[in-house]
């Protein structure tokens, strides 16, 4: 063993960089682990430790309608009690004339028990109560508006000072401010804001702090069914952390899935550099076998350099990971509600690189197993092929797939998760290689001979042995299907909003509007030069029976119960709907005694298992109505157009207490402004949102989004990208000695530079198209089946990519072979009688 | 004596064809012994070789080393006898190239467990004349120096025997002539028996006998 050791040693004295150059390929992939692993133990941990500021209490109680806490039910809870109203209002900044759709809250007692409201001042808080009305205020909204603490905000009927900015609140992400700024008063200005009115849709919240004799979780599950039938929702720590933990899931389950094939892409790659090497060291290994060594001993040198690979790839990456996780929390502390603290997390280092390393060296040590048998015969005989695939080789390779299913196992959440990511896998790596194989034999008919010599010469040189075209193609076309894939969906998405938000169609949707409103916000809308657009009617109802059975009887989702369905009602259909089963009655003279044919949209109908010929019951706000399903609508969502999930026939519900939606059209952002602030000013209870500020947060959102996925994404196509350079490299010697033979037959440099320049373009070309092909297809899947929106290809994007990835491999390939002319004839052509 | 083929034929199966390379071949060699397989390109002298220092089968026929049938000893046996009984020197050098000319020649020391490798390695470098050489990579020396601790390495554990497949294929006259010298200063030096492979025939002249290959047969077998 102590000569193996040396062996192995003395090989790394001379070959350590070589060592380093095949380790590369998976520098990426254990440092995208590594970083995961890190990060998820990182948020666990903060997860525990901060689990009641999640809540800010131990019990939350929320409901739509105001809470009694006369119940008898709720006499049994602890005495320290906190209510919350918020409600969805438009807020009308003083200083600047602008107004914004923004969520305000009203606190009364103690909330939050676990944790605090930060803002700056740091004592503005305390100014909530006060006698004077004042608010707190998001800082991303002040900072949007140009708005400074002392300004003033009108919310409803009431002007409240802006006491501070609003920095964090307890158990919510930052981003959320994004998505819905939000403003705090004081619960005793709430009335005087006028906005809290019949059908105003307003939520309420009992937070409770208990003693620790008091358990939640017992209290919440005894009293299930009360808390229903009251359509009551419940929420204490433990239910809290287990929601945010399935959600935490799935974004490690998605970070892992891209640290696995970053490292399996690696690993594939520096074992496809190993089997250059392998074959290179035949000679050796028959030398060594013919001085005596046997087999065991030469496969243990082997297993030397595979594990010496695998060992620097791992060092190196992990030192990568650790820099990453330092760098992780960074990017999605937005998305949490829980403040993450940067440190090194040394068991998931150990964890992370351990696993790493196991996979690593079963990929370095694959290409080995093919020649530790090699015989001593092929020093007298270099034709004499070694075993087609000895025993060796089989046990190699099933351990390699073992190692490599056992690793995925252990860092998916679930053997499912895992078992799904390796499938997904397998499938995208095998096509990718089914059609790189597919097209390097469709390049040799391209070898017209109508071509020049240099371009003949360079699609030959695809087929040259021990070319690795395979390799370099499957590279190239994973850097060009991940970023494709990545830039076609968001310009989808994007897309879409910008297709709502346009110039020409509805842009602003006012929501809220009472019936003696309409004509007087009609007027508005005209005098501003605005097209007004027809006023939607809006009823709140609650789904009570299904078929004559209460719903607790019937087996559907638990949030269905609770559901307050918005419907509407009218004779026609609108062009975004399609009737796909059943008939669309248009007028109902039966009142609402009778039972109303209703029409329902084809998710919610799946949802709650009903089709047509169905009967449901409905309590519109305590008068119960009977209808049945005449009609199963398609909606399209994506219109940006209000839709509805019932939708009732005229003649029923028209003098059910109501509000109404209306879309209309702002030519520019300026005119829509000045509307609302008149709309605020005259019309205080009724809410307005512009689609294009809309598709600045969306953006703004997706783009916070991108940066994480991004980041995540680095670490995968910064391996495919090294599979690239080290593919390349590994095959240097190869394009020169053909370079050479080429000189010493009397080709010039510029013919030689030619050749090269023409084999680099056409595995450039045909690996960009293969990706971009291979990611018009994904993008395509996700965006119209994951997403459900309309598929539109963006080919500007697609050219951008093609020239970029063609010009970098053609770069990445001269690179490679810089300098080949330069090197005199005779040196590469004994070198390569030598080896 | 320390090896005899008796009626050794070698063929092989190519498309189901039978495709004969070598045909009743009959030798001895004796230690301190120095003979010559000489013969045209394709004669079958390499595959001769091949089958007595063990890295082939014959198709029939025995090869005795040491007494024991070559192709009854499993793998782990050969390996030893490799090491310990059988020398070899090729036309292409085949040192390992990672490895300085000292460790090339320690090799077979080391892998046999010899103590005292480094002294005993250096001591052979210096009988070829390249101790000074002995910190140097293959890629660092000439061809005549290869073939030099190429020789060193094959003697490094005194094996009875040495194989020389083409010893000076690849060198020039000058270095031909000091490495065949060389070859055979301690061929009678060391006691060692010398089997030379070589189409040069002033080279196989210097040998004690010779056997000559055409078509796989042997033609005839002379003292020289």
């Amino acid at each position: 063993m102590n000569w193996v050791w040396r062996m192995v040693r003395r090989d790394l004295r001379t070959q350590w960089l070589k060592f380093l150059s095949f380790s590369a390929a998976v520098v990426m992939g254990v440092g995208a682990l590594v970083a995961t692993e890190g990060f998820s133990l990182t948020v666990k941990q903060a997860m525990v430790d901060q689990s009641k500021t999640l809540l800010g209490a131990d019990l939350l109680i929320s409901s739509n309608n105001p809470i009694d806490l006369n119940e008898p039910f709720l006499a049994d809870l602890p005495p320290e009690q906190s209510l919350t109203i918020s409600f969805a209002s438009m807020a009308r900044f003083e200083s600047t004339g602008e107004t914004r759709l923004a969520r305000v809250r009203a606190i009364e007692g103690g909330f939050p028990y676990y944790g605090s409201l930060e803002t700056r001042p740091a004592q503005a808080v305390s100014a909530l109560s006060g006698s004077e009305p004042m608010a707190l205020v998001d800082e991303g909204l002040m900072t949007q508006l140009d708005v400074k603490p002392g300004d003033r905000v009108s919310i409803g009927a009431t002007s409240f000072e802006i006491a501070g900015a609003l920095l964090k609140i307890p158990g919510e992400a930052a981003l959320a401010s994004s998505v819905g700024p939000r403003i705090y008063i004081s619960y005793g200005d709430v009335n005087q804001t006028e906005l809290l009115q019949k059908g105003s849709r307003v939520n309420y919240r009992l937070a409770i702090k208990a003693p620790s004799s008091f358990n939640a979780d017992t209290w919440a599950e005894s009293h299930k069914e009360q808390l229903e039938s009251r359509n009551m929702s419940v929420d204490t720590v433990a239910k809290r952390r287990e929601n945010l933990g399935e959600a935490l899931d799935n974004l490690f389950t998605f970070l892992n899935l891209i640290g696995i094939a970053a490292l399996i892409l690696g690993g594939i790659g520096v074992s496809s550099s190993m089997y250059m090497y392998a074959k290179s060291k035949i000679k050796v290994i028959a030398v060594l076998r013919c001085v005596g060594a046997t087999s065991g001993q030469v496969g243990s040198i082997l297993l030397g350099h595979a594990a010496a690979v695998a060992l620097l790839g791992t060092v190196a990456g992990t030192a990568m990971g650790i820099g990453a996780q330092h760098l992780l929390p960074g990017l999605i502390q937005e998305f949490l509600p829980m403040q993450l603290e940067t440190h090194i997390e040394w068991t998931a280092v150990l964890r992370a690189s351990l696993a790493s390393l196991s996979l690593a060296f079963a990929f370095t040590v694959l290409p080995f197993s093919k020649v530790w048998s090699t015989s001593p015969i092929q020093l007298l005989r270099s034709g004499t092929e070694v075993a087609k695939r000895p025993r060796s080789q089989r046990w190699t390779l099933l351990t390699t797939v073992a190692v490599v299913i056992a690793v995925t196992l252990a860092q998916s959440p679930s053997w499912g998760l895992g078992i799904s990511m390796l499938a997904a896998f397998a499938i995208a790596l095998g096509l990718m290689s089914i059609v790189a194989y597919l097209v390097l034999k469709l390049s040799r008919s391209l070898r017209s001979k109508s071509l020049p010599f240099s371009v003949r010469q360079g699609i030959a040189n695809l087929h040259r042995p021990n070319n690795q075209s395979l390799m370099v193609l499957i590279a190239v076309s994973v850097v060009t299907f991940a970023v494709a894939n990545h830039l076609l969906v968001h310009h989808n998405i994007i897309g879409q909003f910008q297709d709502a938000a346009s110039a020409e169609r509805p842009n602003l949707i006012l929501f809220d509007i009472q019936a003696d409103q309409r004509g007087a916000i009609d007027a508005l809308a005209v005098e501003n030069a605005l097209v007004p657009g027809e006023s939607i009617p809006m009823v709140t109802m609650r789904l009570t029976h299904r078929d004559g059975k209460p719903l607790h009887e019937a087996e559907i989702p638990e949030w269905a119960l609770r559901w307050e369905y918005r419907a509407s009602y009218r004779a026609m259909l609108r062009p975004t709907e399609t009737v796909i089963e059943g008939q669309w009655i248009s007028r109902f003279a039966g009142g609402i005694e009778g039972v109303i044919p209703i029409s329902l949209e084809s998710s919610i109908a799946k949802t709650l298992a009903v089709g047509v010929g169905d009967k449901l019951s409905f309590d519109v706000q305590g008068i119960p109505i009977h209808t049945e399903i005449a009609s199963i609508r398609e909606v399209d969502w994506q219109s940006m157009q209000p839709n509805f999930y019932v939708l009732f026939p005229e003649g029923v519900l028209e003098d059910a207490p109501q509000i109404f939606i209306q879309a209309m059209n702002a030519p520019t952002l300026e005119q829509s402004a000045q509307f609302q602030r008149k709309l605020v000013h005259d019309h205080p209870n009724v809410s307005a949102v512009d689609l294009r500020l809309l598709l600045r947060t969306v953006d703004d959102v997706i783009q916070k989004a991108r940066t994480a996925i991004q980041f995540m994404a680095f670490f995968f196509i910064g391996a495919a990208f090294l599979v690239l350079v080290t593919s390349l490299y590994n095959t240097r010697n190869e394009r020169l000695q053909e370079s050479t033979i080429l000189r010493a037959l009397g080709a010039p440099r510029s013919l030689v530079t030619r050749v090269l320049a023409s084999e680099y373009l056409a595995l450039a070309v045909f690996s960009t198209a293969m990706g971009l092909v291979l990611a018009t297809l994904g993008s395509y899947l996700i965006v119209t089946r994951l997403l459900h929106m309309n598929y539109q290809f963006h080919v500007p994007t697609a050219l951008w990519l093609a020239c970029v990835m063609i010009s970098v491999t053609v770069l990445v390939g001269s690179v490679s072979t810089w300098g080949v002319w330069r090197l005199p004839v005779m040196t590469v052509l004994k070198s390569e009688k030598d080896a | 004596m320390i090896l005899e083929c008796r009626n050794v034929s070698k063929s092989y199966t190519r498309n189901q064809d039978k495709l004969p390379i070598l045909e009743d071949i009959n030798f001895c060699i004796y230690e301190g012994d120095s003979l010559s397989i000489v013969g045209p390109s394709g004669s079958g002298k390499t595959t001769l070789l091949a089958l007595c220092a063990g890295l082939d089968d014959p198709t029939t026929g025995e090869v005795y080393f040491d007494g024991h049938v070559l192709a009854q000893l499993n793998e782990r046996e050969r390996s030893r006898i490799r090491n310990q009984r059988i020398g070899f020197i090729f036309q292409s050098f085949h040192l390992i190239p990672s490895l300085t000319a000292l460790e090339n020649v320690m090799v077979p020391m080391e892998i046999a467990g010899a103590i005292d490798v480094a002294t005993r390695a250096m001591e052979w470098l210096d009988r070829v004349g390249l101790a000074e050489r002995s910190t140097h990579l293959p890629s660092q020396m000439s061809g005549g120096e290869q073939q030099r601790v190429a020789i060193a390495r094959a003697f490094a554990n005194t094996p009875p025997i040495l194989f020389a497949d083409e010893p000076t294929g690849n060198l020039d006259d000058t270095t031909s002539h000091r490495i065949e010298d060389l070859l055979f200063q301690l061929n009678r030096e060391s006691g060692t028996a010398l089997v030379l492979v070589t189409h040069d025939l002033t080279l196989a002249a210097r040998t004690s006998r010779s056997v000559q290959l055409s078509g796989g047969r042997m033609l005839e077998r002379t003292a020289t």
